[in-house]
């Protein structure tokens, strides 16, 4: 596969729906600048504890980036475990649902945590028993039994949610299908983390849409008695902004006296969208061998015309901001791809030339290297290194030869070697002039520079 | 054809008018939805305008031409302050369009004013989930990417 053929999929807007499974690469302040401040002064508030918990509704239009938000608190917020939590399909299951995705989130390293914590402080489990009456002790039961060797493998399967009925009569009852246990289990992680945790619900408004207003107000009623009896978190609801009025309007008062007013993410600006775009074409630059650029053509091959259009067409809609420059760059795409296969039949067969005028000079080790879109011949022996570039083919996007040149400039600069020949013509006269590059044509290459180099070799 | 009738029925008054098919009818029943007409009280195919239907026949037939974009921008901040609150930051496009009715601006006056507060950055407009859930009053998007449906200031 071409260098030009395996460009074809890449596409640094492709992926313009965030996913909670897939790390974003990249975070623009702005837009959520609002939302991480308000996390952040919570958290600082539970921990000093002056609060035990806080519901912090996250509301915003679609595609302005909520799911972006957890991937962003989750990076950014070390005093904090973050856990994503998709609303549950099951509203009679929600406490269970939020145990396990906590398990999820943190793993084996957690629930270990929580079981060294427990014993270090209770020694023995009856001593725990008045700290955690009821359900609470046979959850405390599992994580004593995770430090006992014998019992340690049932205990994690417990913990997990198996069904033990048939291995063991210790564990009768299982978290999964107990949704008062898996509370208390819930209660006793987050009493035992030594961080609060981030509970980060998204897409609050599934539930409302496809289970209908019941299952929606049974999911508040939960959250509301998690706020009321567990403590050390913070619950972030993200919800679509246009369902917001709706879901708060049939919570009940109860509900609604418990949640923070919301907080209302960004669109994107223009200079937002600029932003986005300098970042996220670096790595497709580098790509296309590209060296890096600034100003104006650090957006390239966009255009500051392509920015405007981009916010009209999305008023400031991140996702289809992204989406509609994944188009463009997509079209922009296929005459660029075009020239980088021209540019690499045209430097194969320049190249290959040039290789077999230096593999006849004997005195020579030949290495050859294709950067920056154009060929570079390293000729070396112990006395002297001579570099022979090829640069890009004439008429291709003037990027190609502008960022060759930048690195000929570089390595000219440089002491590495001794001699730069160049095949074909100097497109920058003063960077001949300054660093005194040899240029030899196209044109009889074979002869002139073969003659060139012996008549070099016989000085040595 | 929909403002045709409204100008009918302004006309008629109070004494309503008799939609005599099934043509009528629909377009009628288009204006009830949007609550600009309703049936006269003890008859069955007798439209008359309702008080939000006089104010549009109104803004539409002696629009308010004189409105500044200040002016405009004043009215419609006082409006969104008065029907949000910290917990519902977002207010219905159309619950601002019936505050606002007093002012007469035409609906196409008020629908461009507010895509260029939103263009500038001043307001936020937020599309419907759908276009179902944008029954009557929202702004179509020039782009095509939906219905605006709510609006708020930037904060």
């Amino acid at each position: 596969m071409t260098h030009a053929t395996s460009l074809r999929t890449e596409n640094p807007f492709h992926n313009y729906s965030a996913r909670a499974d897939v790390p974003e690469l990249f975070n623009l302040n702005r837009p959520n600048k609002e939302a991480m401040k308000q996390v952040i002064r919570f958290l600082e508030i539970i921990q000093k504890k002056k609060r035990k918990s806080v519901i912090l509704p996250i509301i915003a239009e679609a595609g302005y980036g909520k799911t972006h938000l957890f991937h962003h608190i989750r990076e950014t917020i070390s005093d904090a475990y973050v856990v994503y939590i998709p609303v549950p399909t099951n509203p009679n299951r929600i406490y269970s649902h939020f145990y396990f995705e906590t398990i999820k989130a943190g793993g084996a390293p957690l629930l270990e945590y929580i079981a060294d914590s427990l014993t270090q402080k209770y020694n023995k489990v009856e001593h725990a028993a008045v700290d955690f009456p009821g359900m609470g002790n046979i959850v405390i039961d599992g994580f004593f039994a995770l430090k006992e060797p014998k019992q340690a493998k049932i205990a994690l399967k417990w913990l997990t949610g198996f069904d033990l009925d048939e291995e063991t009569t210790n564990f009768k009852r299982t978290i999964m299908d107990d949704e008062e246990l898996a509370f208390a289990a819930l209660k006793i992680i987050l009493k035992t983390v030594d961080k609060p945790i981030v509970f980060f619900i998204d897409e609050l408004e599934s539930l409302f849409i496809a289970l209908g207003p019941e299952a929606e107000l049974q999911f508040l009623e939960t959250l509301k008695k998690m706020h009321n009896e567990a403590s050390n978190f913070i619950i972030c609801l993200a919800c679509l902004a246009t369902l917001w009025d709706k879901i708060l309007d049939l919570s009940s008062t109860a509900v609604q006296g418990r949640i923070e007013p919301p907080v209302v993410l960004k669109r994107f600006s223009k200079n937002d969208i600029e932003d986005y775009c300098c970042q996220m074409l670096k790595e497709f630059h580098q790509k296309f061998e590209i060296a890096l650029l600034e100003g104006e053509q650090a957006i390239w091959p966009l255009t500051k015309s392509d920015i405007e259009s981009a916010y009209a067409y999305s008023h400031g809609n991140p996702r289809e901001a992204i989406k509609w420059l994944a188009g463009v760059i997509e079209e922009r795409k296929i005459p660029l791809l075009k020239d980088l296969e021209k540019n690499q039949t045209f430097q194969a067969k320049l190249g290959k030339k040039v290789k077999g005028v230096a593999d006849k000079v004997s005195k020579y080790n030949t290495g050859i290297l294709y950067r920056y879109n154009g060929t570079l011949t390293s000729l070396s022996n112990p006395e002297k290194r001579i570099l022979i570039t090829i640069p890009p083919l004439k008429g291709i996007d003037t990027i190609f030869h502008q960022s060759y040149w930048k690195h000929i400039q570089k390595i000219a600069s440089g002491e590495e070697y001794n001699e730069i020949i160049l095949i074909g013509e100097i497109l920058e006269p003063e960077i001949a002039e300054k660093y005194t590059i040899k240029c030899f044509s196209e044109k009889n290459l074979t002869k002139d520079l073969g003659n060139y180099l012996r008549k070099d070799q016989n000085n040595l | 054809m929909q403002t045709a009738y409204l100008k009918i029925l302004q006309f008629l008054g109070n004494s309503g008018y008799y939609a005599r098919t099934d043509g009528e009818k629909i377009i009628l029943s288009n204006l009830i939805e949007k609550g600009y007409v309703q049936v006269k009280n003890g008859t069955k195919n007798v439209f008359k305008l309702t008080s939000e239907g006089l104010k549009y026949v109104d803004r539409e037939l002696y629009p308010n031409t004189s409105i500044t974009d200040q002016d405009f921008l004043s009215c419609l901040k006082e409006a969104y302050d008065s029907l949000s609150n910290p917990m519902k930051p977002l207010v219905k496009i159309p619950d601002i369009r019936k505050k606002l009715s007093d002012k007469r601006i035409p609906d196409n006056a008020f629908d461009s004013r507010v895509l260029n507060l939103h263009d500038e950055g001043i307001i936020t407009l937020q599309t419907a989930l759908s276009k179902t859930h944008a029954v009557h009053g929202g702004i179509e998007s020039n782009s095509g990417t939906g219905i605006f449906y709510f609006m708020m200031f930037e904060a």
